[in-house]
């Protein structure tokens, strides 16, 4: 008992160091942010309750930009996951001449985004709609996807398949009650990631439409925070963050929630 | 370990939490020496044993007279003096002799004697010639020719050895990346017993002056860059390099081994003490002066050169400054109407716009000071949020807020009556124009005036040939931000009328409200006799255009409509309020805005600047109904105006595009 004791205080004390580094870098800074979104002004630091999230709420571009972000996780997540799904099934069971073009799916990733931009702007010169921006989304995007899926459809073990093949199992039963029951865990996990990233998209439209203030369409939560630092309010920037936070949050307990059902 | 995770967390959360809200500091008043001026036109000066030796050559007013193809010549003759002074300013002695050129460098050796150099036509080059004078002599006595050497910049005596700064033209002048420009300059010595000359550094040297303690500080170039050496002459050993870039230099002397004084157009404060072990430094001057040629320090006076004669300055307190403390000020963009250094170690320091955000939310304390102006989008957000040291107990500040025209000082204080800001510049842009070719053209530009019916006189005038400028984008930028400042949105009539115009007038007819080449000219000489109108908006170019032409007057900028106010662009520095160096920092701030009040030249003041001509007095007029806007960023709108001028877009265009994001840049 007494070694098990000094063997968990040693691991605890291993652990140690990662925990400061994410007190320090994310659990301290949030918590900041949270204070600052409780406040005034960072100088002043009168305490105004929740004051600065109503306003945060009703100002009708952080409306915007949330309906924006919201719409891109809606239409481009289920796209990007489904679009993913199908390579890297051809991937991982197709031709044989198409799985040595895997790599050309990771260029998105290594590619800077300020040079495809110009490409991207002369395809969709005549386009005023959202779409250059949902297909970049996806664009960029789904190399990190495929290499997430292709990674679980390679890992499952072929022994599995041969002892079902042996059971009688046919093609379709493999993969309904073999590969997609497998693979769920990492479509799952490449879904939330997905969900995260698409808050995160700014670098690539700003690219693209060359201003802090897009057409309405494209205007989302990361323009928003962004032209609030710019202009150094500070609280306005520290809501929107925290309120970003928790949207994430709510989406992620929700995905895991579902995942739980799934495997029950 | 809970426990334990738990109290590293609050240490943590306090440690990072808790900001150093900073307490009273008290306002010391510290640098002020007045300067003591020998009014002398003086050519060169040194200084030994507590007396400044001055050379001048004058014209003595008695005449030569040659004989010369059968005919008499009368020439002057000419006379140096030598004169000795204390450093009260008071005249010792005096010692004339007949030498008919200007001494460029002088050293004064003891047993009554003096050396100096001048420079002499030897055929078609100029070479420069060691003399010696005795004092009780008729005459100086050359000793002396530095071959091939055109110009002798500096000479000092070290032992029995002159040491030289000489320009030896034996190659081509280079120019470098780093602003070092090689003209030739090498350094050498000349053996007052021997009569020998020694070259000591063939390459590279910029400037050099003698130590206290008889060695010579150098400054010099290498392909590293600019650095400091020291060498120790009489056992002809070099001290290490230190690298330090100083630019190229206006003058130099040293104070001691490591502090020296130098002047260059790199540093803020225009002449200022550096060290060679330290990194800061501190000005001299209240205000930014350089200072040209020839300088000395001596028992912690400095002695300079000037248009005015030689000047004597305490410079014990500067001298006494902490190097290593600098005053950091951040803008975020490069801001030329900085504020003198007023005698304090300020650095400027200029930051991309990100940096900018974040060092203002984070309050970063390693910044003092931000340099702002009111025609950046988030200044006014400074004050909105309050991320300021209010300066209302800050000695001399309020004084000077309460001297500045209302305007100013409205802008200066806000709602909760506090001092956020100290104004340290304004430019407003007027019509300068000149009564006499306005009148004979049958043009009267003293009234306010709409664009409309400036734009229809300017094509008259052109049509007559009669010069002036305007600058059509930066005539349109003015346009668009002051109708932008009275209207507050694109979609109006007026904007429509206001946009043709701008595109069909003013870039319709580029050549007349851009440069010819009369206007070109003018821009040169600085002589803007012959132009008709332009718009000014700097110090220099106002006083050029009121100093070069007699009937010169001003008025307002033909806007859209008649009843706008002339906008005002504030450059103002605020203290940031968890400065590390906050007391010295209100110390600076303290010094500035007690200077500001006494400068006759502040145009921030309602003062005697404005009462020096009738162009002043014009200037003074719009000055003081003239309005601090803090504006918006014309990023939002630029680029679309810019597409609708070349027909990218069509006007009902740009008005949906600039309309929509300034709605989205007022409301988000």
């Amino acid at each position: 008992m007494k070694k098990q004791l000094k063997w968990n205080t040693k691991c605890k004390l291993c652990l140690l160091p990662s925990l400061i580094g994410t007190a320090v870098f994310f659990v301290i800074p949030y918590i900041r942010v949270l204070y600052y979104s409780l406040i005034d002004n960072q100088f002043r630091r009168n305490f105004v309750g929740l004051q600065n999230y109503m306003e945060t709420l009703q100002n009708e571009y952080f409306q915007l930009a949330l309906k924006n972000s919201l719409l891109l996780i809606i239409i481009c997540v289920p796209v990007l996951i489904i679009l993913s799904l199908v390579v890297s099934l051809v991937l991982s069971y197709g031709i044989k001449w198409v799985r040595k073009t895997r790599f050309a799916f990771v260029l998105p990733m290594v590619i800077p985004t300020a040079s495809i931009v110009l490409i991207w702007r002369s395809v969709f010169e005549n386009d005023a709609t959202v779409l250059p921006i949902y297909l970049l989304f996806i664009w960029k995007n789904i190399g990190i996807c495929i290499v997430l899926l292709t990674a679980a459809f390679t890992s499952i073990e072929q022994s599995i398949y041969e002892a079902a093949r042996l059971d009688g199992a046919n093609s379709f039963i493999l993969h309904t009650k073999i590969t997609i029951p497998m693979i769920m865990p990492t479509v799952f996990f490449t879904t939330l990631l997905s969900v995260v990233n698409s808050f995160k998209i700014f670098k690539e439209s700003y690219f693209y439409y060359g201003t802090n203030y897009p057409p309405d369409h494209s205007y989302t939560l990361q323009y928003y925070m962004n032209n609030n630092f710019l202009k150094l309010d500070y609280q306005s920037l520290a809501t929107s963050a925290v309120l970003t936070s928790v949207i994430v949050f709510f989406i992620v307990i929700g995905g895991m929630a579902v995942q739980r059902r799934y495997r029950q | 370990m809970k426990k334990i995770s738990v109290l590293i967390m609050s240490m943590l959360i306090f440690l990072t939490t808790s900001c150093s809200q900073s307490g009273d500091v008290s306002i010391s008043e510290e640098f002020h020496s007045d300067i003591i001026t020998i009014d002398i036109e003086a050519s060169t000066f040194d200084v030994n044993n507590e007396t400044i030796y001055i050379a001048e050559c004058y014209d003595s007013g008695k005449v030569q007279i040659y004989q010369e193809d059968g005919g008499n010549i009368e020439l002057p003759i000419y006379e140096t003096a030598i004169s000795e002074y204390n450093f009260d300013g008071e005249l010792i002695n005096e010692y004339v002799f007949d030498e008919k050129t200007a001494p460029q460098n002088l050293i004064y050796a003891e047993n009554g004697m003096f050396y100096y150099t001048i420079p002499e036509l030897s055929g078609e080059t100029t070479q420069q010639t060691l003399m010696k004078y005795t004092i009780g002599e008729v005459k100086a006595e050359r000793i002396y020719t530095f071959q091939e050497c055109i110009t002798i910049k500096k000479m000092e005596l070290i032992g029995n050895s002159l040491y030289i700064v000489g320009v030896y033209p034996k190659h081509n002048n280079v120019n470098y990346d780093d602003g070092y420009y090689d003209s030739g300059e090498c350094l050498v010595s000349y053996d007052l017993n021997t009569s020998m000359e020694k070259t000591i550094v063939k390459n590279g040297i910029v400037d050099f002056s003698k130590t206290n303690n008889e060695e010579l500080l150098m400054y010099a170039h290498n392909e590293s860059g600019f650095y400091f050496v020291s060498y120790n002459a009489l056992k002809e050993e070099y001290g290490s390099e230190i690298y330090k870039n100083l630019g190229m230099l206006l003058s130099f002397c040293a104070v001691d081994n490591e502090k020296y004084i130098f002047s260059s157009n790199e540093a803020l404060s225009g002449t200022s003490i550096g060290s060679t072990k330290e990194d800061g430094l501190v000005s001299i001057f209240d205000a930014d002066t350089f200072i040209y040629g020839t300088s000395e320090v001596y028992d912690e006076k400095y002695i300079f050169m000037n248009s005015n004669g030689i000047n004597i300055i305490d410079i014990s307190i500067p001298l006494k400054s902490r190097l290593d403390t600098n005053i950091k000020m951040v803008s975020a963009e490069y801001i030329y109407e900085a504020p003198s250094a007023a005698g304090y170690p300020v650095k400027q320091e200029t930051v991309d716009y990100d940096s900018y955000a974040l060092t203002v939310l984070s309050q970063d304390s390693n910044y003092d000071l931000y340099l702002l102006n009111s025609r950046q989008s988030f200044s006014a957000n400074i004050r909105d949020k309050g991320s300021f040291y209010p300066l209302n107990d800050v000695d001399g500040v309020q004084e000077y807020i309460d001297n500045c025209f209302p305007f100013i000082k409205k802008a200066a204080i806000n709602q909760y009556g506090e001092i956020w800001m100290l104004p340290v510049d304004i430019k407003v842009n007027v019509l300068a124009y000149n009564d006499e070719i306005c009148k004979n053209a049958g043009v009267d530009l003293s009234e306010k005036m709409t664009v409309y019916e400036f734009v229809d006189t300017a094509r008259n005038l052109y049509s007559h040939n009669i010069p002036f400028y305007i600058g059509a984008e930066y005539y349109s930028e003015l346009l668009l931000s002051n109708y932008l400042i009275n209207f507050g949105h694109f979609n109006t009539e007026e904007f429509r009328k206001l946009a043709v115009e701008i595109k069909n007038e003013i870039y319709g007819c580029y050549e007349a409200f851009t440069i010819n080449s009369c206007i070109e000219e003018a821009m040169m000489s600085g002589d803007y006799s012959e132009i008709a109108f332009r718009i000014v908006s700097t110090d220099s170019d106002i006083e050029s255009f009121a100093t070069t032409s007699t009937s010169v007057s001003c008025a307002f900028v033909p806007m859209c409509a008649k009843d706008t106010e002339a906008i005002v662009n504030c450059t103002f520095v605020c203290v940031n309020p968890n400065s590390a160096n906050l007391e010295q920092t209100l110390n600076y701030v303290s010094r500035l805005a007690k200077n500001m009040t006494v400068t006759e030249n502040n145009m921030l003041v309602d003062s005697k600047f404005f009462s020096k001509s009738q162009f002043h007095g014009e200037l003074y007029d719009i000055y003081k109904n003239a309005t601090v806007r803090f504006t918006y960023s014309d990023e939002i709108y630029a680029s679309d105006f810019e597409n609708y001028l070349s027909n990218k877009i069509t006007l009902d265009e740009f008005i949906t595009e600039a309309d929509r994001k300034l709605s989205a840049y007022m409301n988000e």
